[in-house]
């Protein structure tokens, strides 16, 4: 597959959930959960870690692992390149779509990347490891993202000539950082909280997940620090044998997240309705009006439209079946590389401008309006 | 801090630190533009601090290197894997490892490491890695080397044929 066609093939997992707002009473359909991920890292036995190896190294652990990958059912046709082969642009629209982790995006020679064309998985050869899977969901499935996972490795590890992944019996899987070995899996969660952060609960959310052990950060961050209202909830890894434990923490943390977004957001329309109906308002104005739009601008606008269609204060094209996801869309292709590439002009001053012009657009097809 | 990719002992890329990368989120669409915002000026300052502290190291590296090629240290006192190179002071340094053997070689420094972070856990014995095929051969070319140092021929010979034999055909 060519890197044109992994382009013009949307994926699902950029586009979110296909959720239908109110009438889903439950918190599940109220737009909190954005989606998921699970991380398995491996190393081979014998060779330098990523972080410490020649070119030399490098590109044998590629001809260990590339035939071992592309023997696996759908890969031989898959979206394969070296870091080195991919220009800034081309790796910040392979991070956008968040195909990529960041450590990966900033690598060069002797790694690369394998995408499947439904593109619900990528896999990093020499990123941390030498053999990193991401697995994407809209939703929170770990155990069965897990088990996937797990079984593809094993598959992959049949393929191997000789030796395996690296681990011994204490430890578990043996990893660059003995920090983290064991059982080579993490996961991550995002979670879109616009009531809680109206309600000034940063702190709370940070509290919920520090007291157990789950790292949290904003989704985005910029130099003012970590701002927006989607958060990214992860596990550590897990030591040996504990993965099922900090899967099982981490479904705690989250449901009494998404139990309690779902609470405030009822809360603050029962009580503070003319607030409410202000930020969802301004955010509509800004986005309704504004001549040149920031990526973050947008995506807090965008956040608060979608707290305005779950509070049944937006309407919009009854004939949209998925207007959720054509929103949570928009923060992939409207970023700054997506933009460019769409209107082949990079870095230039016109995006924020384009961006404006195309979300516009946008509004007026789906007569996305505030309800009086 | 880790610097990554060393190429004939040249550092040709950086790798943030975890900690960064936490940090500026593991999908952020903004925080792609590697060197200008992963490294800001002060953190260039210490990049480039680390960069040079570990070109000496490479270079004595290099100088023990050959020395050690004479002296041949016993296979369990290393103070470098010799399968990878890494030395207890990259540990030290960077908390990391340079390969899995590295994980045998130095259990009794990652022993102490896990001590020191959980003083109330009972001591533990350190851990038994199983070595890898690359490790073996290593371990057996030091006492090889050994053994010709010592002028002991008839061992350096039976050592040859059994690194051989692991080697296998090639
Ligand atoms: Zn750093
Ligand atoms: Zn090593």
């Amino acid at each position: 597959m060519k890197f044109i066609q992994l382009l013009e093939t949307r994926n699902s997992w950029t586009q979110g959930r296909d959720i239908s707002p109110w009438h889903h009473q439950s918190s599940a359909g109220a737009d909190i959960l954005m989606g998921s991920i699970a991380r398995l890292s491996r190393s081979l036995a014998g060779h330098c870690f990523p972080g410490w190896s020649s070119l030399e190294s490098r590109r044998e652990i590629l001809s260990i692992l590339r035939p071992a990958v592309q023997a696996q059912r759908g890969y031989k046709t898959a979206f394969r390149v070296e870091m080195s082969d991919l220009d800034l642009h081309s790796r910040r629209l392979i991070l956008e779509r968040k195909l990529l982790s960041p450590c990966m995006a900033a690598r060069q020679e002797g790694c690369e990347i394998i995408i499947p064309k439904k593109q619900n998985i990528s896999i990093m050869l020499n990123e941390e490891e030498h053999l990193v899977i991401h697995r994407y969901s809209q939703d929170f499935e770990c155990r069965n993202m897990q088990d996937q996972l797990m079984s593809f490795a094993a598959n992959i590890e049949q393929k191997l000539p000789q030796g395996g992944f690296a681990r011994n019996e204490q430890q578990g899987y043996l990893l660059s950082q003995p920090s983290e070995c064991g059982d080579g899996m993490q996961f991550y969660v995002l979670l879109h909280l616009p009531a809680m952060v109206l309600s000034d609960m940063r702190v709370q959310i940070q509290r919920a997940c520090g007291k157990i052990g789950l790292g949290i950060h904003a989704f985005y961050s910029d130099d003012d620090g970590d701002t927006g209202n989607i958060f990214v909830i992860y596990t550590q890894p897990a030591p040996l044998g504990k993965s099922q434990q900090s899967i099982a923490s981490l479904e705690r943390v989250i449901q009494t997240l998404i139990n309690r977004e779902a609470e405030v957001r009822r809360k603050l329309f029962i009580l503070r309705p003319w607030a409410v109906r202000d930020q969802v308002g301004r955010a509509l104005g800004l986005l309704s009006y504004a001549n040149c739009l920031s990526y973050k601008e947008m995506a807090d606008s965008i956040s608060m439209i979608r707290l305005g269609i779950s509070l049944n204060i937006i309407s919009y094209d009854a004939s949209e079946k998925a207007i959720t996801p054509r929103l949570i869309e928009l923060l992939t292709i409207l970023a700054p590389a997506h933009l460019a590439e769409v209107t082949g002009s990079q870095g230039s001053p016109q995006l924020p401008c384009e961006r404006a012009e195309q979300i516009k657009a946008l509004l007026r097809e789906l007569n996305i309006q505030l309800k009086p | 801090m880790f610097l990554t990719q060393i190429i004939d002992g040249q550092i040709t890329e950086l790798e943030l630190c975890e900690s960064c990368a936490k940090k500026r989120g593991l999908f952020d669409p903004q925080s792609l533009s590697f060197a200008e915002k992963f490294c800001p000026d002060s953190i260039t300052d210490k990049v480039n601090d680390l960069v040079k502290e570990l070109a000496s190291n490479l270079e004595k590296n290099i100088n023990t290197k050959s020395a050690s090629a004479t002296a041949a240290p016993t296979a369990d006192m290393l103070t470098q894997c010799p399968v990878c190179s890494f030395g207890l002071e990259d540990l030290r340094r960077s908390e990391r490892l340079g390969c899995p053997d590295c994980y045998s070689i130095f259990a009794q420094e990652l022993k102490q490491i896990k001590q020191l972070e959980h003083p109330a856990s009972p001591p533990q014995a350190p851990f038994v890695s199983e070595e890898s095929q690359e490790l073996k051969i290593k371990k057996l070319e030091l006492a090889m080397s050994a053994a010709i140092e010592a002028e002991n021929y008839e061992r350096a010979a039976e050592l040859r044929d059994e690194i051989n034999s692991m080697k296998g055909p090639q």
